[in-house]
């Protein structure tokens, strides 16, 4: 491919799970895509797509059987332990649920602080204290508030610190895992202005995995849609969005529920129990746009 | 929608106030809800956590635990019954024939170690007084019904062996199986798939319509109420801050509170990608144990006035608003966001 190389390149990725039955097809199957720097690149599908297992296999939380995952130039899914611990400085993940994602018994600024004191860096103190403090400001939080305990916050706040300790080594990729389902509607536009102020101030690129497809189009550059473990569409959002060439990604837009009455009513949605192959290969349909053709019947 | 001008309603709720007991004292879930529900009408009933949509219809239901839950004011009257003085026998009764329930989580409703057609046959025994073959032959109808393919052999299945969207529409088969003239959905479709909820959406629809059910649809996805509703209430703190018509609350929403959540929502027209920012509503819930004496919203409403923080305002008609568009707020909306667009 011309151009820069991009952050993350992703080959043939399979991950299967050991406690799965053997003849079921793998969790991941023959996963391939790339993420440039500065961009946001979706993951959607419905549960059991994979789109989790994939963001957690890129970590190496749960490492891959095979493929190749390269990451700012090196490749990481063979990685030792001390390698990886390098990796991690520069890739983070956030989670769902930041109320089981916090030690209960930890200060948010100790908390905060954590990888600073994990990866040796600011060893002094007071520096430290002060760079936890300007990362408490830059995702929207009180640093007067680094003494208090989880318990202390509300969801949305949680999920802040959550995100100042996945920034706090300047990673260049955070993998951020349906990290507003778990946050009420009034609190869900604030993470995602934030997620959007934190890239562009610091050009830091996003993995948004999320069944919320209304917040994927607002967010993401580009999707890759899902399907059984498989990937059978991938696009700019542009175009993934106005014009979906597989059955699985126009069966699923139709679903989507739009906040206009009117339009409600007037929709026709193709339902129905559909199931489609995940075979054959993905093809490029128009420039950059991926669609993996169905099997014939 | 129907006319509703010359019916009685079906379910009246006055003055419902309820709290819970807590360590830090009481929190105050529920405060002065009252409205109409009238026969077939839809319902939605929009908040966030900590809003009182859940705990209200629980009350309806009378299954919150009392203690730590104390419901300190109100009536809640049913199908010409008094709930809340009504008997344990008299509430169970309703429980199965009157009001069926469908909540957000089915696996922790079923019982795992019986079949399907078992929970099933058992509230048309207990409650239609059926005998066992009749209510095998409409317990397979019900699941039928609600689109479980293969009915007559899966109804002997374990609720593990149904995926979830299955698992919500077999509750949903017990929910409508003695015919209810209420049914109350409790995010009953968060858990699901998008694709899984619109084939439930669709199935609650031509439901309503077979059965002639009231429905109550509790929901934070004002996407799905856009697509079921015909009345939307708005609750925020444990009151009503705006109910109307679907299409009053969604083109001409008096309240801030509801005008920021449609605006907070990423505009899914914009197929041009332009990353906007979402207009987001800033600050937190209030917290239910001290609630501010005057509007609960006015921290976080940049369109609040001095009155709004001291006097707690009535839900009363909008001006020049459709009737029956209700609205809890000191301030007019339409004014000052009429003077922002031009300023």
């Amino acid at each position: 491919m011309p151009g820069p190389s991009p952050l993350l390149d992703v080959r043939n990725l399979v991950k299967r799970y050991e406690s799965a039955p053997r003849e079921a097809p793998p969790a991941v199957d023959d996963v391939s895509f790339h993420v440039n720097a500065g961009e946001t690149l979706g993951l959607v599908g419905e549960s059991g797509s994979g789109k989790s297992t994939i963001g957690r296999a890129i970590c190496m939380l749960s490492p891959p059987n095979s493929g190749s995952i390269v990451f700012e130039g090196r490749e990481i899914s063979r990685s030792s332990q001390n390698e990886l611990q390098k990796v991690r400085q520069r890739m983070q993940i956030v989670f769902q649920d930041p109320f089981s994602a916090l030690n209960p018994r930890m200060r948010v600024g100790e908390f905060v602080a954590e990888p600073l004191v994990i990866h040796g860096r600011y060893r002094n103190r007071s520096e430290r204290r002060d760079v936890v403090a300007e990362q408490f400001r830059l995702v929207g939080l009180d640093p007067d508030a680094m003494g208090r305990y989880p318990h202390q916050f509300s969801g949305g706040q949680r999920q802040r610190i959550c995100i100042a300790r996945a920034l706090i080594l300047g990673p260049s990729m955070i993998v951020a895992d349906e990290p507003i389902a778990a946050l009420d509607v009034s609190i869900q536009a604030q993470i995602v202005n934030l997620l959007a102020d934190l890239q562009e101030r610091t050009k830091v690129s996003y993995i948004f995995i999320s069944h919320d497809l209304r917040m994927v189009q607002h967010i993401c550059h580009r999707v890759a849609v899902l399907y059984r473990g498989r990937i059978v569409e991938l696009a700019n959002v542009v175009d993934l969005y106005s014009n979906p060439l597989h059955p699985y990604t126009q069966r699923l837009l139709s679903a989507v529920p739009i906040p206009d009455p009117a339009r409600e009513r007037a929709r026709q949605r193709s339902l129905g129990p559909l199931s489609f192959g995940n075979e054959g290969s993905l093809i490029e349909a128009r420039e950059g746009h991926f669609v993996r053709l169905p099997s014939l019947p | 929608m129907t006319d509703t001008s010359t019916q009685t309603p079906l379910l009246q709720i006055r003055d419902l106030s309820v709290r819970f007991r807590t360590d830090r004292g009481h929190v105050h879930a529920v405060n002065g809800v009252s409205y109409d529900l009238m026969p077939n009408e839809t319902l939605c009933i929009v908040g966030e956590s900590g809003s009182g949509k859940s705990v209200h219809a629980l009350s309806i239901l009378r299954l919150l635990p009392e203690p730590p839950a104390e419901i300190t004011s109100g009536r809640i009257h049913f199908d010409g019954r008094e709930l809340l003085t009504a008997s344990r026998q008299t509430m169970f009764d309703l429980r199965g024939n009157g009001i069926g329930m469908v909540f957000q989580n089915p696996m922790s409703s079923l019982n795992p170690v019986l079949t399907i057609g078992r929970q099933i046959t058992e509230v048309l025994r207990r409650h239609m007084k059926m005998d066992g073959r009749a209510a095998h032959v409409r317990a397979v109808e019900l699941l039928d019904r609600v689109r479980i393919p293969d009915a007559a052999s899966r109804i002997h299945s374990y609720p593990h062996e149904f995926s979830g969207g299955q698992r919500q529409r077999i509750m949903i088969a017990i929910a409508i199986a003695c015919n209810p003239r209420l049914l109350i959905a409790d995010e009953a479709t968060t858990a699901l798939d998008v694709t899984t909820q619109a084939e439930i959406i669709q199935l609650v629809r031509e439901l309503k319509d077979e059965k002639s059910m009231a429905v109550i649809w509790i929901t934070h996805d004002l996407g799905v109420v856009a697509g079921i509703a015909d009345t939307v209430q708005v609750m925020y703190a444990g009151a009503i801050v705006e109910r109307g018509p679907v299409d009053a609350i969604f083109n001409d929403p008096r309240s801030a509170y509801t005008f920021g959540l449609l605006n907070s929502l990423p505009d899914v027209s914009d197929v041009h990608g332009a990353r906007t920012r979402l207009r987001q509503i800033d600050g937190m819930p209030p917290d239910l144990h001290a609630l501010p004496a005057g509007d609960p919203f006015a921290p976080r409403n940049p369109y609040a006035t001095e009155r709004c923080f001291l006097e707690r305002p009535p839900l009363r008609q909008a001006e020049d608003a459709e009737p029956g568009h209700l609205v809890a707020a000191w301030y007019d909306l339409r004014k000052v966001t009429r003077r922002e667009a031009v300023g």
